[in-house]
């Protein structure tokens, strides 16, 4: 059978430092494949996607040597635009691939590209926006979107291309377990009817081992292993290669609504608090972002907000660490006053309130990552804790680098770190595990576990299960919170347009 | 005086095809440019802003409608008239570029960049031209998108750390904003480049549209008073 993508002693420098990201590289994709692309971050999955796609080095600098065919056709010798009808990539930051302004336009972007005609164009936009399960935003801005509706709408601006080989870079990170689901499952499932392969970097591998037919380990830019995906079953080999486990359970754990530890005496408290960005006025089909949302922030404890993609969990985050005013209720800390006042122009321990989102780079302020690190400390602390935060976290190596520098699993690596070493009182993240391999996570959970035990209170904002089933969650159920989620005309989430849940569910 | 957005004219303003908007624009613009006279001038503001606002998304509640928009028109229209020379044409200017930038951003605020590239497409533009356009538009996006960031991650770096104390601080943290804001876009439009031209950005010849704009009757009209206008405006001068 003829290989759809043939990568032989393929090596690439690429960076500042001219480091080489793939040594030696041999990969063979063929028609039916769902190959599994898995390893520690920063061990050259993106890489290799980026050089079979041709991007590097057309755009993103870097010296490619080796061979590269895709149907038969050394890489070089198509156009870009060549490759598009061949390969898609979905990019790991949705933000980075979303052209146009509406999610319909963004779906229509790559068809209309090739001159389909206009019947295609709309067969294939309806098709690939039911399958995303955005037909009830396909009008909307895509600036309006939330991050993981952002990144089923980049999903969706690959599958429109039809290409008959899905080159997928962290498809299911901030996706809602349900998206996750669906989607790899489709996109596993159009590959197969067009006589397709798919190629999926993924340190999430529950979602992708049911459909993989192989599974591909790399390690420090060389495959490791290149076998059956059986493999990941196995603690010690995913320990050797610091993967996640392929599947978790979270016993007790939140199902679109919010979770919090019984608090006997909270830090923060959010009464009945409601949000509606301006310019938006509350109907029944697109009901305000947050409703009457209660909260209790304990500390020692771990608060979860989960929900799915667009429900308002960043939303209600920032709300809580001071950055967005709601448009009614209140935020306060537990002597009564207001949250936001105090985090705005207090400093030091007991009083602050650290806020790491979605893009953390805009938190750095220094050129150095030690530099960075020791900004964030509160006065007269000793130098010493930077050293056995970033030891916790594992950036210490990443010492004497530019903070700008960084990837983005280790920038937000960094960006919690600081936040950890400016000890406030209640430390707020969200999506905290995006990009963290089965090592990392293991060092963030420890280092929040210190956290935690050491009286701090945690908010985190996730979809990960497999991150947040490893949170201490023996003390996680479900609270009286009302929680209002946007309409989703997904197949899996039915009719419910409207989550709420007035009265305790489930106590742990 | 609320004009509600459901029936009025800005709605239909809004809907029009992107062609006929764009003779609009121009109409608007013809007027700032070749009146020097203070009447026509405060008609062609009024016109911009009042295109403007009903083009803008409802903010329930806001302090200015439609009433407030023609108040400041017509006020500008009698300051300008009876006010000494010198004033008068520092006013002009600034009417000229308030009419340049509320026309302008009155056509960006209701054309999507679907139906941008489309309308250019028909009205003949090269390709390259309209992709160059449809980039820049996209940039102008990605340009606020991330100083909203920028400026939401320096409120969240704050509230935990607490306000700079010397102005050498907030100066050196403003200079790492402004060094954040431009590795990240260079970093995006390099991203946002390389995931366009995987979508076959770059290939030759025309490009297809969901939607085919069309000129409806109501366009014809529209582009017609407009030129109307605009001719009269500037010949009974």
């Amino acid at each position: 059978m003829d290989a759809i993508l043939e990568v032989q002693r393929l090596c690439c420098v690429r960076g500042p430092d001219g480091c080489e990201a793939l040594h030696d590289v041999g990969l063979t994709v063929r028609p039916g494949e769902v190959i599994l692309l898995a390893g520690k971050s920063g061990c050259g999955k993106s890489t290799l996607i980026h050089c079979a796609c041709g991007l590097i080095p057309r755009i993103f600098p870097g010296q490619v040597r080796g061979s590269i065919e895709l149907y038969g056709r050394t890489i070089g010798a198509l156009a870009t635009w060549e490759i598009a009808q061949r390969a898609g990539l979905a990019f790991q930051n949705p933000d980075h691939q979303l052209f146009t302004d509406t999610v319909q336009g963004e779906a229509a972007f790559g068809p209309e590209n090739l001159a389909l005609p206009q019947e295609e164009v709309a067969h294939r936009v309806e098709d690939v926006l039911r399958r995303t399960g955005l037909l009830g935003l396909r009008h909307r801005l895509t600036r309006t979107l939330s991050f993981g509706q952002k990144r089923r709408v980049g999903i969706a601006g690959v599958l429109s291309l039809k290409p008959r080989l899905f080159l997928l870079d962290e498809p299911a990170s901030v996706l809602d377990d349900e998206s996750a689901r669906s989607i790899i499952a489709d996109v596993a499932r159009l590959a197969a009817e067009m006589g397709g392969a798919v190629l999926v970097a993924e340190h999430r591998l529950g979602y992708v081992i049911d459909h993989a037919t192989r599974l591909v380990v790399m390690d420090r830019g060389s495959i490791v292993y290149d076998g059956s995906p059986a493999a990941a079953w196995d603690h010690e080999f995913r320990a050797r290669h610091g993967l996640r486990a392929p599947a978790c359970e979270f016993p007790k754990g939140p199902q679109f609504g919010i979770c919090s530890i019984p608090a006997a005496g909270p830090v923060l408290q959010a009464r009945r608090v409601c949000f509606s960005y301006a310019g938006h006025r509350p109907t029944a089909e697109e009901p305000a972002i947050l409703a009457d949302v209660n909260l209790d922030v304990a500390a020692s404890a771990a608060t979860v907000v989960a929900g799915p993609n667009g429900s308002g969990k960043t939303t209600l985050l920032k709300i809580l660490a001071g950055l967005l005013r709601p448009t009614s209720g209140t935020v306060r800390w537990c002597d009564g006053s207001s949250a936001a006042a105090q985090g705005m122009y207090s400093r030091g321990r007991g009083s602050s309130i650290a806020y790491v989102g979605h893009q953390p780079l805009y938190l750095f302020r220094r050129g150095q990552v030690l530099r960075e690190l020791a900004s964030w400390l509160p006065p007269k602390t000793p130098l010493d804790l930077t050293v056995d935060i970033a030891e916790r976290l594992d950036i210490r190596h990443l010492f004497a680098r530019h903070p700008l520098a960084l990837s983005e699993g280790e920038s937000r690596r960094l960006a919690i770190a600081g936040a950890l070493a400016a000890q406030p009182r209640v430390l707020i993240l969200d999506e905290p595990s995006v990009g963290f391999d089965g090592h990392h996570m293991g060092c963030l959970l420890d280092a929040l576990d210190r956290y935690m035990a050491s009286g701090g209170a945690l908010v985190v904002a996730s979809n990960d299960q497999d991150f947040l089933c490893r949170l201490p969650t023996s003390a996680v159920c479900l609270s009286a919170i009302q929680q209002v989620s946007t309409a989703f005309d997904h197949p899996l989430f039915g009719s419910q347009s409207r989550v709420k849940s007035d009265k305790p569910s489930s106590t742990a | 005086m609320p004009v509600h957005h459901d029936c009025d004219v800005g709605k239909a303003a809004g809907g029009l095809d992107p062609r006929t908007k764009l003779v609009m624009v121009l109409c608007v613009y013809t007027v700032a440019c070749a009146a020097d006279d203070s009447w026509r001038l405060a008609l062609a503001l009024t016109v911009a802003a009042f295109w403007f606002w009903r083009v803008s998304p409802v903010h329930p509640g806001a302090p200015v409608d439609a009433a407030t928009w023609l108040i400041i028109g017509s006020g500008s229209l009698l300051c300008m008239e009876f006010c000494p020379e010198w004033p008068a044409a520092v006013a002009e200017s600034v009417a000229r570029v308030c009419i340049i930038l509320l026309g302008g951003g009155a056509f960006s605020r209701s054309t999507g960049t679907g139906e941008l590239a489309a309308a250019l497409q028909q009205i003949g533009c090269p390709r390259s031209l309209v992709l160059v356009l449809l980039a820049c538009q996209v940039m102008v996006g990605c340009v606020r998108q991330e100083i909203n960031q920028a400026w939401e991650a320096g409120r969240a770096r704050t509230a935990c750390l607490g306000t700079p104390r010397s102005p050498g601080l907030v100066a050196a943290a403003a200079r790492w904003a402004a060094v954040s804001f431009c590795a990240r876009l260079f970093r995006r439009a390099d991203a946002m480049a390389a995931a366009a031209e995987l979508r076959g950005f770059s290939r030759p010849g025309r490009r297809t549209s969901l939607k085919r704009p069309r000129l409806r009757l109501l366009d014809w009209c529209a582009a017609t008073a407009c030129c109307t206008a605009a001719a009269l405006l500037l010949w009974t001068h």
